[in-house]
């Protein structure tokens, strides 16, 4: 990445940008029997300078609720939530000079293309205005976005515009970016280019905060990330560690015959659980079970069966995330 | 890829484009000149600064002045209103007039325009029509109100008593 050379506001000594400790939200759900719980309930989440989180879980709306009382565009009813160390204003809806907040694709002109935009956004941190905008144009072609370069907004998709107006996010002097888009589906290209703007945010000392059900995003563009589900975070913490805690997987194994396969190896990895899915067979490793992939290779080759394509799995957001609600599930329902 | 997109051509047109136009920057010095704007708007800045700590400065130092019954000081400059028209045509009634501490009282010449206190602690600016010296050598002087019906003061004028000398007036006071 090249280095670039526009002032950022980096006097500001803090360690901590988002504090939340116990907050419920002033929204409830209302269930048929009358009885009420607030969408967000007992939060405690602490995002540090320079974390990248994303934010998932099954509901859209709990995730959407969530960052908006960490930007300060919605109250809280319970609890307390203090932004890069100077506590939140009563008054809602103010938007804050340190908090970049993106929860819509509307923020671009129609009337300029993607490097007009930008140059044009972050003009006042830039005396040279040319030297700005090949910056910024150089900056869009490494993150692989050169195509959109010189392409009017009003062509772009959604997903597009919201990733350009993280790119001015990135650039601002705000310390604590909040990327709102649940429900939006980012293509791989784009997931790349979230996944370089983050690091190049972190690299000045930025947070960022997105509120995903994309796994491949939290993977590719997060350092940590915090699961809700019924309005309670499940899981908080390191990306890699989620991955390795809640993805069982150990093998997957690809094969014409797969259900023959899994019969023939159900009787030889006891401890295991076997699951055909999506095309693969995979094979996961039962709390008893021993984990190595290198004992399952042997057992499977051992019993003289040599599967089509066999590999170990890589430890992936999107199967540890199906563990971790199948667990909530289950614990809910023998509570 | 959507037709609207941005070419790989498109790409490097731009980049060319942009290239050539840093170079023209770098070569009719216009960095020069941001590096100039850059020097004059800190100055600016450091000028604006020094200006805020001296009106401060100015206002405290007045107040301590006034409180102690002396004429409020400025860098060792001092600002008068007049209030009579002794002095009429050159400072007419509420004209305001910047005067400095004399570097030394004892040589002053005639036409000096001075601020002094009179016998009676009053606070005058008059003009010095003759320096007197005594055989002993010390020196005084005989002042005088610039308008014509004024004669000159019954007094002589001790250099101990005199606290600046003019140096100018505010236009339009």
């Amino acid at each position: 990445m090249k280095s670039f050379m526009i002032r950022y506001d980096q006097s500001a000594q803090f360690e901590n940008v988002v504090l939340m400790e116990n907050v419920s939200s002033c929204e409830y759900f209302l269930f048929d029997d009358n009885e009420k719980r607030p969408v967000l309930e007992g939060i405690d989440l602490l995002v540090r300078k320079g974390e990248a989180w994303g934010i998932t879980g099954r509901s859209s709306y709990e995730i959407k609720l969530l960052l908006e009382i960490m930007a300060n565009i919605r109250p809280y009813e319970k609890g307390r939530c203090v932004l890069i160390e100077r506590g939140m204003l009563r008054l809602k809806r103010l938007i804050l000079k340190h908090v970049f907040y993106i929860c819509t694709s509307e923020m671009l002109y129609n009337n300029m293309n993607v490097l007009e935009f930008l140059v044009f956004a972050m003009k006042k941190l830039s005396r040279n205005t040319v030297e700005l905008q090949h910056q910024l144009f150089e900056f869009i072609i490494d993150i692989g976005l050169g195509y959109l370069s010189l392409t009017l907004n009003k062509v772009l998709t959604k997903e597009e515009r919201a990733v350009v107006t993280l790119i001015a996010a990135a650039y601002s002097d705000s310390a604590m970016i909040v990327f709102n888009f649940p429900d939006y589906d980012f293509n791989d290209v784009l997931v790349d280019a979230i996944s370089k703007i983050a690091l190049f945010a972190r690299e000045k000392g930025k947070s960022l905060i997105l509120g995903t059900k994309n796994s491949r995003l939290i993977e590719k563009a997060c350092s940590h990330t915090a699961v809700i589900a019924d309005g309670k975070i499940i899981f908080k913490g390191d990306v890699r560690e989620f991955c390795v805690k809640y993805d069982n997987i150990a093998v997957v194994i690809r094969d014409k015959n797969l259900e023959y396969l899994q019969d023939m190896l159900l009787p030889l990895l006891a401890g295991h659980k076997l699951t055909i899915k999506d095309g693969s067979l995979l094979i996961s490793t039962e709390d008893s079970g021993p984990d190595s992939p290198a004992y399952i290779f042997s057992k499977i080759s051992e019993a003289g069966i040599f599967p089509e394509y066999m590999h170990i799995n890589p430890k992936t957001v999107s199967n540890a995330l199906e563990e971790i609600f199948a667990r909530y599930d289950l614990q809910k329902q023998l509570l | 890829m959507h037709t609207n997109y941005t070419t790989d051509e498109e790409i490097e047109e731009m980049r060319k484009a942009i290239r050539l136009e840093m170079k023209r920057q770098s070569d009719s010095g216009l960095r020069a000149k941001n590096k100039l704007r850059m020097l004059i708007k800190t100055a600016g800045q450091i000028l604006f600064f020094l200006i805020v700590i001296l009106l401060s400065y100015s206002v405290v130092s007045a107040g301590l002045a006034r409180s102690r019954g002396e004429v409020p000081d400025i860098l060792g400059f001092n600002l008068f209103v007049v209030e009579s028209g002794s002095m009429e045509p050159t400072f007419n009634i509420g004209a305001v007039i910047i005067c400095r501490r004399p570097g030394n009282p004892e040589k002053l010449k005639v036409n000096d325009i001075v601020t002094f206190k009179n016998l009676s602690g009053d606070i005058v600016t008059h003009r010095i029509v003759e320096v007197v010296r005594d055989d002993a050598g010390n020196t005084a002087y005989r002042t005088k109100g610039d308008n014509p019906r004024n004669s000159v003061d019954p007094e002589l004028l001790t250099p101990d008593r005199v606290i600046s000398v003019f140096v100018a007036k505010i236009p339009l006071t």
